[in-house]
């Protein structure tokens, strides 16, 4: 029972995959042989998987008037007396003064200055959130679970199943073409959408933005043989799946991954891997 | 280009160059909302939250030359977060982080055993869900968990933002998982059907 208390302080390492190799051989081994810690890691796996896959939409944005405020503190002349000095936006405390929580309310006015100075210097902050999306976006996928393909197989599944609760019944005649030109004009990167097949009992159904991916991913619903069918791409090759497709069973769906000319695609469904040759290769024949 | 601070070569002193500072700020802001997201989970009010993330700013503008660059400047800023928020519970004599731990071993040691991992997973668990199975956590260990699953941050940057050893922060995530898995699922039983019909 020693054994458990000496090893369990490094379940966190462990399942971050940070633990060395000498460890993670011993802790392997004890896992295989001991029911309650394999339990006990099981249970943190899953738990920061479901956090990783839901980190974007556990951030909250922080409030404009906040954010004006605080590029007027970064960006304030250090002169005294020059326009936008800190005092416009929140009294300096004297030397010593222990912080007085809760008094350093905005007083009049927010400071023009420091707000225009902020949006002047708008144009350099989309890179840096653009990278901090992607880091999002990419971090979700490579951290914690066996392989990248496999986490965002996790992910996507998760996605796939809480989506199809919200989904549109029955539409008909759903127009893929301008379904993917609204994309391409709303997001800004081209989108092919696969029209419905009656010969592969494909029914499209509707477009969502996917929002665990910030806007990266399109999720394309659809229906096949009457049951929930999703096509996702994702405009970002951090993945490495390789053109042919990598076939991942999560949670009683299979997910079909591939990369292709520099996009991530991938098709989850309820079925079995041969059964969804054919459809996929119709959605490979519309969407590349 | 009126506001920008750099009036050609009369204020660019080496002690500070305007150029690096404009950086910083840009990089600092892009932080943003991180950091009120960490702050509305440690104060727990909209109000509370933006004092907070605006003192982190006045004091970081202020040692900005003490920080290094190249080092990580996000762990910078919410280690600024951190000791802020502690002096301020401080200030209101309250103990900053409430850790009953006795209540929290028995919690944890009973590992939940009402459903798989995979059967969890497959309620396709909901934002809100999680946000309310992070509330549901002691204090401590929500702090270690969110920096460390949501905010990427190294055992080391978090230890040396809540001011504890390294093994605490490692236990304290691992604890953390656990009680937040216990929790959801507890608590994730309705949505079950609904994933499962599907």
């Amino acid at each position: 029972m020693s054994r458990c208390g000496d090893l369990e302080p490094l379940f966190a390492a462990y399942v971050d995959g940070e633990v060395s190799a000498a460890d993670q051989v011993a802790i392997d081994a004890h896992l295989q042989a001991c029911t309650p810690c394999r339990s006990r890691v099981s249970c943190e796996r899953t738990a920061r998987a479901l956090l990783v896959a839901r980190r974007p939409g556990l951030k909250p944005c922080a409030p404009d008037p906040l954010r004006d405020r605080c590029a007027a503190h970064l960006c304030a002349p250090a002169a005294p007396g020059t326009a936008g000095t800190i005092a416009t936006s929140g009294p300096i405390r004297p030397p010593g003064t222990p912080p007085t929580w809760g008094s350093v309310r905005t007083q009049g006015p927010p400071a023009i200055q420091g707000t225009r100075t902020w949006l002047s210097r708008r144009a350099m902050v989309p890179l840096s959130m653009a990278a901090t999306l992607l880091l999002a976006v990419t971090g979700a996928f490579f951290f914690g679970l066996a392989s990248s393909v496999e986490a965002l197989a996790a992910q996507l599944v998760v996605d796939h199943v809480k989506c199809f609760q919200f989904a549109p019944g029955d539409v008909h005649d759903v127009d893929a073409v301008a379904l993917g030109q609204e994309w391409t004009s709303a997001r800004g990167w081209h989108l092919q959408v696969p029209a419905s097949n009656p010969t592969q009992q494909l029914q499209l159904l509707t477009i969502r933005r996917c929002a665990s991916t910030e806007g990266l991913t399109a999720h394309l619903m659809y229906k096949w043989r009457g049951q929930p069918f999703s096509v996702y791409v994702l405009n970002s090759a951090d993945i490495a799946a390789g053109s042919s497709g990598q076939f991942v069973a999560k949670l009683g769906q299979e997910a079909v991954i591939w990369s292709s000319n520099g996009r991530t695609y991938a098709v989850v469904a309820r079925a079995r891997p041969a059964e969804l040759d054919e459809v996929v290769r119709y959605v490979k024949r519309t969407a590349h | 280009m009126v506001f920008r601070r750099r009036p050609p070569a009369s204020r660019a002193g080496p002690a500070e160059p305007d150029g690096p500072d404009d950086e910083f700020a840009a990089e600092a802001l892009s932080f943003i909302d991180g950091l009120y997201g960490t702050a509305l989970r440690l104060t727990r009010r909209t109000q509370d939250a933006e004092d907070l993330v605006q003192d982190t700013y006045l004091k970081a503008f202020r040692a900005r030359h003490q920080f290094e660059r190249g080092t990580n400047l996000k762990a910078w800023l919410y280690t600024i977060l951190h000791n802020t928020f502690r002096n301020m519970r401080r200030h209101e004599g309250r103990t900053p982080i409430d850790v009953d731990s006795e209540t929290v071993e028995q919690a944890v040691d009973r590992v939940a055993e009402e459903s798989t991992p995979e059967q969890l997973l497959s309620r396709a668990t909901l934002d809100a869900d999680l946000q309310a199975a992070l509330e549901a956590l002691p204090p401590a260990f929500r702090e270690a968990v969110w920096l460390r699953d949501v905010e990427e941050f190294s055992y080391a940057d978090i230890a040396g933002m809540l001011d504890v050893p390294i093994g605490t922060v490692m236990s304290r995530i691992s604890r953390g998982r656990r009680l937040l898995y216990q929790h959801l699922s507890r608590t994730g039983s309705s949505l079950a059907g609904r994933a499962a019909s599907r």
